[in-house]
């Protein structure tokens, strides 16, 4: 069993107008609108890290970061070259890492970290009941490409935006079990 | 076949209580226990939900679950995520041949597990 944050809780009915601002717009937009219909519609979870008493009393919002997981299948764009490449012959169910931001206001915290981590040990603890290769995100520029690779995180294609990465599930593992 | 588990004061008080209202053995109620939760992993896995209704079918149906069957439900709606051959050839080699985890990875993991 993985260890998890405290402060990183479900998604809850007040969090979206909490006033979260992490300078993104499309991923502030998706927190305000979507992120809890979406969890309640199990389309994609949620996750919130919630502020400290002292930073909301120091005028915090009360979320100061989320991320979203929900599960999917890596397939080849052509089907019909599997058979002839040495290609995986079904489609490779994985985590996805849908969003990930943090409020602008707690920058410097390593929250960005914490977020990843939490997401990881949820990841790993699904994969116990439900079989899956890795961890997968899409990094929307390079900054987020950089803040991946430096856990780890492989680029598959680098030939467009967002760069797909992926992070095997058995690596996941090994980390949290030295750890 | 015996099994053994650890359960709350309160799970194991409720078991205890119920075990004498109906008459029933701690095993048997164990085991009928086991026989809906497995009912209930199987209509997940089917991509069916688990509902109660009241008698007259009149009131609003009750959804009926637990993390575990929550979790199994979220983690069997999936995206098809389609990749270039080479992207996911290279997906292949490096679920096959996973490197170790860097020193940062598993210092954060640390942390994280504190």
């Amino acid at each position: 069993m993985t260890g998890r944050s405290h402060c990183t809780r479900r998604i809850g009915p007040t969090d979206p107008r909490c006033g979260f601002h992490s300078g993104t717009r499309p991923l502030d937009d998706y927190f305000r609108r979507h992120a809890l219909t979406n969890d309640q519609g199990d389309v994609g979870r949620a996750y919130v890290h919630e502020a400290s008493a002292v930073d909301q009393a120091a005028g915090l919002p009360t979320v100061l970061g989320f991320y979203t997981l929900s599960m999917g299948t890596l397939a080849s764009q052509d089907a019909a070259t599997v058979l002839a490449k040495r290609l995986p012959r079904y489609p490779m169910p994985v985590v996805l890492i849908g969003r990930l931001a943090v409020d602008e206001r707690a920058r410097g915290r390593r929250l960005g970290e914490a977020l990843l981590l939490d997401a990881l040990a949820r990841a790993l603890e699904a994969s116990s009941i439900v079989a899956c290769v890795g961890v997968l995100v899409d990094a929307k520029d390079p900054s987020a490409e950089g803040f991946y690779a430096r856990y780890d995180f492989v680029t598959l294609d680098d030939a467009e935006w967002p760069r797909r990465m992926l992070l095997p599930m058995s690596l996941v593992r090994a980390a949290f079990e030295d750890g | 076949m015996r099994l053994e588990a650890t359960v709350p004061d309160s799970r194991g008080s409720a078991v205890l209580e119920l075990a004498q209202q109906l008459g029933l053995s701690r095993s048997q109620i164990i085991d009928e226990a086991l026989a809906l939760f497995l009912k209930a992993v199987i209509e997940i896995r089917q991509g069916r939900r688990l509902m109660t209704q009241d008698a007259s079918g009149s009131q609003a149906l009750c959804e009926l679950t637990t993390p575990t069957l929550t979790t199994l439900e979220w983690a069997l709606s999936t995206e098809r995520i389609e990749l270039p051959d080479a992207a996911l050839v290279k997906a292949q080699e490096l679920i096959d041949a996973p490197a170790k985890p860097s020193a940062r990875l598993r210092a954060a993991a640390k942390r994280h597990a504190r």
